[in-house]
């Protein structure tokens, strides 16, 4: 059963000169129990938008929501005692310890959770002590996320989880919110790095402009496009590109350099070994080849005709 | 709830810059001012003209005349006293009309009651001053001001100022930081409320947390009566503080009730909150909300009294400043404390008061918003 189920969902907001900007576009998306959901899209592509809108902070201007079967639209304190959120770059109350936030918002919900054990999820138990300036990004990061814990809710929302962290920080949050999800509560996450919902989400929706243009298991949304692998080899003499492309299972071919070359391929696990005999029979020798399975950036570039990162 | 207001409360003390605002700063500023020694500073030279030479107006001369501070000095009439003030040998110029009479009283005659009314008008004492010389000039006057107040009451003998006007008499001794501490007060529960609200929602929402708090079930509004009751007893705090410091250095006395003190300065709290609330809802930044809180408190410091009484402010100017928030808060408070009036003796400015908490109230709901979204 979905626990979060958005149909038709629509924002509009009104642009200083007059006119309105859509944010969000028309999206439907459901989100199972247990499951890590992830929403990847560049900057201004409506993720966050659409998560206050589920969490119920900003209004939709059309649409369905349920939220563990409550519309957030009518009863938000409802659902507020039920989710747990941390905004994108929100900070805390500057002169107060790690533990007296935690025990602060922990006072605004009826069921609420051990300070010290929600630190301890995210590995800041000896800093409870310490106030939120003391912090390191990371640490903050991290604190922010156990403070969207306090009620022990039943779905988490983090928006943009990792974003400004060193690869060390990201991985060490991934960690947690993995934790957290194989202590069964479903997570929601919205991001701009493509690694990070791959390597977290169940399933991942791709937003641009305000849309949702594909909703699926990353492997499958990879698997899904016509070149799912990418081989980069060295030959010992040139080689004809009309040969190469003749392999089965081969998409595009290109020269990089005079005795370097770039396949894309519909599946490398198929084509590679043919890719070998090939060789073989033609004499050739490979040497410096490189198998790589396309990822999500191949995905979105190939949705929306953009590179996600700049 | 109470766990907000209290981590409010912990957050302000360990604030060090706004502890130093709210409380070391007013606080500095009794010392210094308490500082200003007028036995030092020398004393101001009167001219008292008896024209109704009786024994009330001697009396009144002879009261004068114990006044450390006042020498009264010889004068050939009233051409040459105007001559000396000019020439800066004078500070004041007092003239006793020849309707300064007293009836004998006629202790149960009610119709005799109001003595010194002469077809049912009051009796003008004239004074003269040095306009140029101001601390000295509000001091002075109002030391008349309680002499006069003395002697109506004695004179209309009411009863219940009978009793207790002989002792007040005698220790009343006015010194210039009587009168600064309760324009220091009101002072700083203004600079403490307007700047601090502002300040502090403009920086949550800049930082997110208002949006964050509005994440969770807290209601906007047990958020906002939190604050405020925050603000309240840091007022409390800050007005005990002051009162303690003024006390125990220069022996400042409150001669009216401690609970009209505190009551009248909450009432100033609500209004400058109310302010500082309607700037946050304005402002943009955090930088854009001190400068609009310091537009709206830097004015009214000068203007309302806070080291003189704004009466000496042209009378077309006073005529404006008076009605500024803080101008009744700082001349009620100085009523009670200097002069022991009560409620009913500054119901005006009280009046004034609370149409400013209404109409503050009112602006602070229009323009202030929780959160904007975007």
């Amino acid at each position: 059963m979905p626990v979060i189920e958005v149909k038709n969902l629509t924002k509009k907001f009104p642009l200083p000169g007059g006119g309105q900007l859509k944010a969000v576009d028309d999206i439907s998306f459901f989100v199972k129990e247990g499951e890590v959901f992830g929403l990847l899209g560049p900057n201004g592509a409506g993720k966050t938008t659409t998560l206050e809108i589920v969490e119920g902070i900003q209004q939709a201007t059309k649409g369905e929501i349920q939220v563990l079967g409550i519309d957030p639209q009518k009863n938000v304190n409802k659902i507020k005692e039920k989710i747990g959120v941390q905004l994108q770059a929100s900070a805390y109350f500057d002169y107060l310890t790690l533990e007296e936030i935690l025990k602060l918002f922990g006072s605004f919900y009826k069921k609420q959770m051990d300070p010290i054990k929600l630190l301890e999820i995210v590995d800041l138990t000896e800093k409870r002590k310490s106030l939120v300036r003391h912090l390191s990004g990371g640490q903050k990061q991290r604190f922010s996320i156990c403070a969207s814990l306090v009620n022990d809710p039943k779905i988490a929302f983090l928006d943009e989880p990792t974003t400004g962290l060193d690869p060390q920080a990201r991985h060490n949050i991934w960690e947690f919110i993995q934790k957290i999800n194989k202590e069964g509560k479903t997570v929601i996450i919205t991001t701009h790095y493509m690694e990070e919902a791959q390597e977290l989400c169940d399933r991942v929706g791709i937003m641009d402009n305000g849309k949702i243009r594909a909703l699926d298991t990353p492997i499958n949304l990879i698997n899904q496009l016509q070149a799912s692998g990418r081989i980069d080899f060295q030959v010992n003499r040139k080689i004809s590109l009309e040969e190469l492309g003749k392999i089965e299972g081969v998409v595009k071919v290109a020269q990089v350099n005079h005795l370097k070359y770039h396949m894309r391929v519909n599946k490398v696990t198929e084509t590679f070994p043919k890719l070998i005999s090939w060789a073989k029979n033609q004499g050739i020798e490979i040497v410096d080849e490189e198998v790589t399975h396309a990822d999500l950036e191949d995905v979105f570039l190939e949705l929306t005709g953009k590179k996600l990162k700049e | 709830m109470l766990k907000l207001l209290w981590a409010l409360i912990k957050m302000t003390f360990r604030n060090r810059q706004a502890l130093f605002w709210t409380l070391a700063f007013p606080t500095m500023f009794i010392v210094i001012f308490g500082l200003f020694d007028f036995e030092n500073m020398g004393s101001s030279h009167l001219a008292f003209i008896d024209k109704a030479d009786n024994e009330i107006s001697q009396q009144f001369k002879t009261g004068l005349e114990e006044i450390e501070f006042l020498t009264i000095d010889q004068v050939e009439g009233e051409e040459d006293a105007q001559n000396k003030l000019r020439e800066g040998d004078l500070d004041f110029i007092l003239i006793i009309p020849e309707e300064f009479v007293v009836p004998i009283p006629t202790a149960l005659d009610p119709t005799k009651l109001p003595v010194e009314m002469t077809d049912g008008q009051p009796v003008n004492i004239k004074i003269f001053y040095d306009e140029g010389n101001v601390t000295t000039n509000q001091l002075v006057l109002s030391v008349f001001n309680q002499f006069i107040d003395g002697l109506n009451k004695e004179i209309s003998q009411t009863p219940e100022y009978f009793a207790i006007e002989p002792e007040a008499f005698e220790s009343k001794n006015i010194k210039y930081i009587d009168v600064i501490m309760p324009g220091i007060l009101g002072m700083a529960i203004m600079m403490a409320s307007i700047i601090g609200i502002a300040s502090e929602i403009t920086k949550y929402r800049e930082q997110r947390l208002l949006k964050r708090l509005t994440a969770t079930p807290l209601k906007v509004r047990n958020f906002l009566i939190a604050e405020v009751l925050s603000y309240l007893i840091v007022a409390a705090i800050q007005i005990t503080l002051i009162i303690l410091v003024a006390r125990l250095l220069y022996d400042v006395q409150i001669f009216g009730s401690y609970l009209y003190i505190y009551l009248l300065s909450f009432l100033g709290t609500i209004i400058f909150l109310n302010l500082g609330f309607s700037v946050a809802g304005w402002a943009k930044s955090v930088n854009a909300a001190e400068s609009m809180s310091n537009v709206i408190a830097m004015p009214m410091m000068f203007l309302s009294g806070v080291f003189f009484s704004p009466e000496m402010l042209p009378s077309w100017a006073y005529a404006v400043t008076k009605y500024l928030p803080l101008s009744p808060l700082i001349e009620a408070l100085r009523e009670i404390a200097n002069n022991g009036a009560g409620l009913a003796d500054v119901t005006s400015q009280l009046g004034i008061i609370l149409i400013w908490v209404v109409v503050t109230f009112l602006i602070a709901w229009k323009s202030f918003r929780f959160d904007k979204n975007i």
